[in-house]
């Protein structure tokens, strides 16, 4: 008597019987998977962004009205910051150019925004801590006066000034 | 199980643009003025002036002042003026009765007289340079055509306006 061999299908088919039976003994038993994410710092600007700031001065008279806007920010780290830079110092002298060459001025954090002698200007390039969560930051350009500026020929003056938040 | 699958995909969607917040992306704000021309003067103002006239002989000896100014725009101006607003180069001190005694203004430091100075007109713009300026103010009584020789003996005065176009 023959006995029929079985062919390369039929011993797959009986190793998946196999499997399946290991598997079923186990019915019942709690197995897990993790799910997890990192939430990184961030901050993202809640407005359009600080406007364009128009300030004026007088050289003749050596007198500069600043202007104001604020930079508002969410940001879910603990110590966020912000800088700002021209490019131009490492001081506290921002300059915009014109037809004279440079007009310096001050950026300060602050809503009153009353120029060179109330405020406390900021160094460029170097952090400003942002508040966490929703905060609004002022910013407040002024013409410096006290003779830096008093020689400007008249003229359109203008300045780019790049400001990074750190989360 | 389609609708899972939507949610997932939407999920993944967010936390991808959620993510792009996790770097700080520098911006920029402007920050311009335009600076209108303007003029100062930077001193007191020109000096009162005292000429001195002599009728029987219709000289003249001139006195001279300044006008200090910084002017930051390109063509800055200066006009003179008195009472008499003649279109011409006369200017007149009076007296308390209302006599005239003609003079001229001129821009000059030497103050030589009508002779010799460039007598300015009323009302019409003289060039002041541009930034840092010293412009020289020169009276003279004018001489000669007898135009003040029969000027009577007492105080004679006039009041010049200056106006500075930037």
């Amino acid at each position: 008597m023959n006995f029929p061999t079985l062919s390369r299908s039929g011993t797959a088919l009986l190793a998946s019987a196999a499997f399946f039976a290991s598997v079923s003994s186990g019915a019942g038993a709690t197995n897990t998977f993790n799910v997890s994410t990192t939430i990184e710092d961030s901050c993202s600007v809640t407005n359009a962004g600080p406007s364009d700031l128009v300030v004026t001065y007088v050289p003749t008279t050596d007198t500069s009205t600043g202007a104001a806007t604020s930079l508002d920010t969410f940001c879910n780290g603990t110590s966020p910051t912000v800088s700002f830079s021209d490019g131009t110092y490492g001081t506290t002298n921002f300059a915009m150019t014109g037809p004279g060459g440079y007009l310096y001025y001050y950026l300060s954090q602050s809503t009153t925004c009353t120029g060179v002698v109330a405020d406390n200007p900021i160094v460029q390039g170097f952090t400003q801590p942002l508040g966490a969560g929703t905060t609004s930051f002022d910013i407040c350009a002024a013409v410096i006066t006290g003779g830096v500026n008093t020689g400007a020929p008249a003229g359109a003056y203008s300045d780019t000034v790049t400001y990074s938040i750190s989360p | 199980m389609e609708h899972s699958l939507t949610a997932l995909v939407a999920g993944a969607a967010l936390f991808a643009a959620a993510s792009t917040g996790a770097y700080a992306v520098p911006t920029t704000f402007n920050v311009s003025t335009t600076i209108n021309a303007s003029c100062s003067v930077t001193d007191s103002g020109p000096a009162n002036l005292t000429p001195s006239y002599v009728p029987s002989t219709d000289t003249s000896t001139g006195a001279a002042t300044t006008l200090n100014t910084f002017c930051n725009g390109a063509n800055p101006n200066v006009t003179f003026t008195d009472a008499l607003n003649s279109s011409d180069t006369l200017f007149a001190m009076t007296t308390v009765g209302g006599s005239f005694l003609y003079y001229q203004i001129s821009n000059t430091a030497t103050c030589t007289g009508v002779a010799g100075d460039n007598p300015v007109y009323e009302d019409t713009a003289i060039a002041l340079t541009s930034g840092v300026s010293s412009f020289n103010i020169c009276a003279a009584v004018i001489t000669g055509g007898n135009l003040n020789t029969g000027a009577q003996a007492g105080t004679y005065s006039d009041t010049v306006t200056y106006t500075i176009a930037p």
